[in-house]
C-alpha cells in the first residue's frame, strides 16, 4: 500500500497542499517567490508533486519541476526553509515519522534540480 | 492593547505557558463564551476554551516564526459552524483570529467525497487490469506480451534447440462415438490438467491441445540444456498418470506419445485471436514420431536420442519410412535407466 492510500488517500494530501500553500505565503523567507504568480497553476503543481512523493496516482517529472523553477534561481537556504515548511505539515497530517522521512528522501532528492545557485 | 475591535472577526490575545487569554474582543466572547461577558474569557486559560487543542503543535509552528491553524466546532451555536483559528506570533504572544470556516468544510467535504469515489473506480479498473494481465499471461509468452505492448505486433523468432512432444489418444473418434459428449469432454479436461502440471513441475510448456492431441515444448522461453531429458520424463509421467488412471476407470485412455529434439519457429498467428503457436520442421518431425509410435509408447528421434540414450534404458526400432522424410531410425523410450 503506498503512503497516498495509508493516508487517506486525495483528500490528505489535498489539507496537506492546503496548508503548505498557506505556509509558504506567510514565511517571511520565501513567501516572495509566492507573490503575484498563478494560485491555480501552484495549487495543481503542488498537489501533484505531493501526489507523487506519497506514491499516489500522479506522475511528476523532474522536467516540469526544472521548468516551474530555473527563473527564480532559488538558493540552498530557501529550499530549505520549503522543505522545512513540508515536513511539519506532515507532522501535522498525522504522518509517521519513518514515512515522513521516506517522502523527504524524494524532496531531497530534487533539490539539484531546483536549486540554482 | 488590542486596537481592533472589529464585531465581525474574533479576535483573542493570548501570552505565557500556559497560553492564557490576555485580551479579546466582543465576537470572540460571543463566539466561544456562553456567558456575554468580556470576563468569561480574560484570564482563563486557552486550553478551557479550545478543550481539543493541540497547543505543542502550535508552540511549534509558532516557534519557527509560522501561523498556525487550529479548527473547532462552535460551542452552543445553532448552526453548528465550524471556526478556523489562526495563530501567529504577536509580540510576546500570540495572537489569534478567527473565521467562519463552514463553507470551506463543506467543498472539503465535496472533494473528499468526490476523490473517495475516484480512488475506488481506480481500483476497480487496476483490479480489472490486473486480472486481464494474469489471463493474457496464460495464453501468450512474457516476451510477446511485452512486444504487443510496446511495438503492437509481435516478432515471430526462431529457437534452434528445442524439444517437442506430440500426444495422442489411440482410438479417439471411437470413444467420442460411445461417450456422452459431456462426460468426454470431463475425463480429457481432468487428464490434460494432469498433463499441464506435470509439464509445469518438469519446467515444460503447453502450446496448445487439438482435440485430443496434446502439443508440448522445453527450452523454449525457459532455456533449459537439458530440454529433451526434461520433456522424456514428462512424457514418462504422463503415461504413468495414465495406467494408474485406467486401473480404476471404466474408460481406457491409450495414448501415443512422440518426441524429436530441434528447430522450430514460434510467434502469434492472428489478429483478432491471439493464439501462440509453433511450427516448422522440428514441430512437423515430433508429429511423425507421434504418428509412428504405438499405444503407451514413447516414440523418439535420432536427435533426442542422442540427448538421452545414457540416462533412459531405450529400445532401437526397426528402420521407419516416414513420409517426406524418408527412412528415420526412431527409439523407444521404456523408462529411467536403473
Amino acid at each position: 500500500m503506498s503512503l497516498f492510500e495509508k493516508y487517506g488517500g486525495f483528500s490528505t494530501v489535498s489539507a496537506i497542499v492546503h496548508s503548505f500553500y498557506s505556509d509558504l505565503r506567510d514565511s517571511p523567507k520565501v513567501k516572495h517567490y509566492f507573490e503575484n504568480i498563478n494560485m491555480e497553476r501552484l495549487i495543481d503543481h503542488q498537489t501533484k508533486f505531493i501526489s507523487h512523493a506519497l506514491g499516489g496516482p500522479a506522475h511528476y517529472e523532474g522536467r516540469a519541476l526544472l521548468q516551474a523553477h530555473s527563473h527564480l534561481s532559488v538558493n540552498q537556504e530557501d529550499f530549505d526553509e520549503v522543505a522545512d515548511i513540508l515536513k511539519d505539515n506532515l507532522e501535522d497530517a498525522g504522518m509517521e515519522e519513518e514515512d515522513v522521512n521516506t517522502v523527504m528522501a524524494i524532496v531531497e532528492s530534487v533539490r539539484a534540480v531546483i536549486v540554482s545557485k | 492593547m488590542l486596537t481592533v475591535n472589529d464585531l465581525s472577526i474574533p479576535i483573542l490575545y493570548v501570552r505565557g505557558e500556559p497560553w492564557t487569554i490576555i485580551e479579546c474582543n466582543h465576537t470572540a466572547v460571543e463566539w466561544l463564551s456562553t456567558s456575554n461577558d468580556m470576563q468569561s474569557l480574560t484570564n482563563k486559560t486557552l486550553s478551557m476554551i479550545m478543550p481539543n487543542i493541540n497547543q505543542k503543535r502550535l508552540e511549534r509552528r509558532i516557534s519557527k516564526g509560522r501561523a498556525a491553524t487550529f479548527e473547532m466546532i462552535l460551542p452552543d451555536d445553532a448552526n453548528n459552524r465550524t471556526a478556523l483559528f489562526r495563530f501567529r506570533p504577536f509580540k510576546d504572544g500570540v495572537l489569534i483570529e478567527g473565521s467562519d470556516h463552514s463553507s470551506v468544510k463543506e467543498t472539503q467535504a465535496m472533494l473528499a467525497s468526490y476523490s473517495v469515489m475516484i480512488e475506488d473506480k481506480q481500483k476497480e479498473l487496476q483490479a480489472e487490469y490486473d486480472r486481464a494481465e494474469r489471463l493474457l499471461a496464460n495464453i501468450l509468452p512474457q516476451k510477446t506480451i511485452t512486444q504487443l505492448k510496446t511495438l503492437g505486433k509481435t516478432v515471430p523468432e526462431r529457437y534452434a534447440d528445442v524439444s517437442v512432444l506430440f500426444l495422442d489418444f489411440v482410438g479417439f473418434t471411437v470413444m467420442s462415438q460411445q461417450m456422452e459428449p459431456e462426460l468426454l469432454f470431463a475425463e480429457l479436461n481432468e487428464i490434460f490438467t494432469t498433463f499441464d502440471n506435470i509439464c509445469e513441475r518438469l519446467g515444460c510448456e503447453r502450446i496448445k491441445t487439438i482435440g485430443d492431441a496434446y502439443l508440448a515444448v522445453c527450452g523454449m522461453h525457459t532455456p533449459n540444456l537439458n530440454h529433451a531429458l526434461s520433456i522424456t520424463s514428462a512424457a514418462i509421467e504422463m503415461r504413468t498418470y495414465l495406467i494408474e488412471r485406467n486401473r480404476n476407470s471404466q474408460h481406457q485412455w491409450l495414448c501415443r506419445i512422440g518426441i524429436h529434439s530441434g528447430a522450430l519457429m514460434g510467434g502469434v498467428v492472428g489478429k483478432l485471436k491471439y493464439i501462440y503457436d509453433i511450427f516448422g520442421d522440428g514441430v512437423n518431425t515430433a508429429a511423425r514420431m507421434e504418428t509412428a509410435s504405438e499405444p503407451m509408447k514413447i516414440n523418439v528421434s535420432q536427435s533426442t536420442y542422442s540427448k538421452i540414450h545414457t540416462q533412459f534404458a531405450m529400445e532401437k526400432r526397426e528402420l521407419l519410412s516416414i513420409k517426406g522424410k524418408g527412412s528415420m531410425q526412431t527409439y523407444f523410450v521404456n523408462g529411467p535407466k536403473t
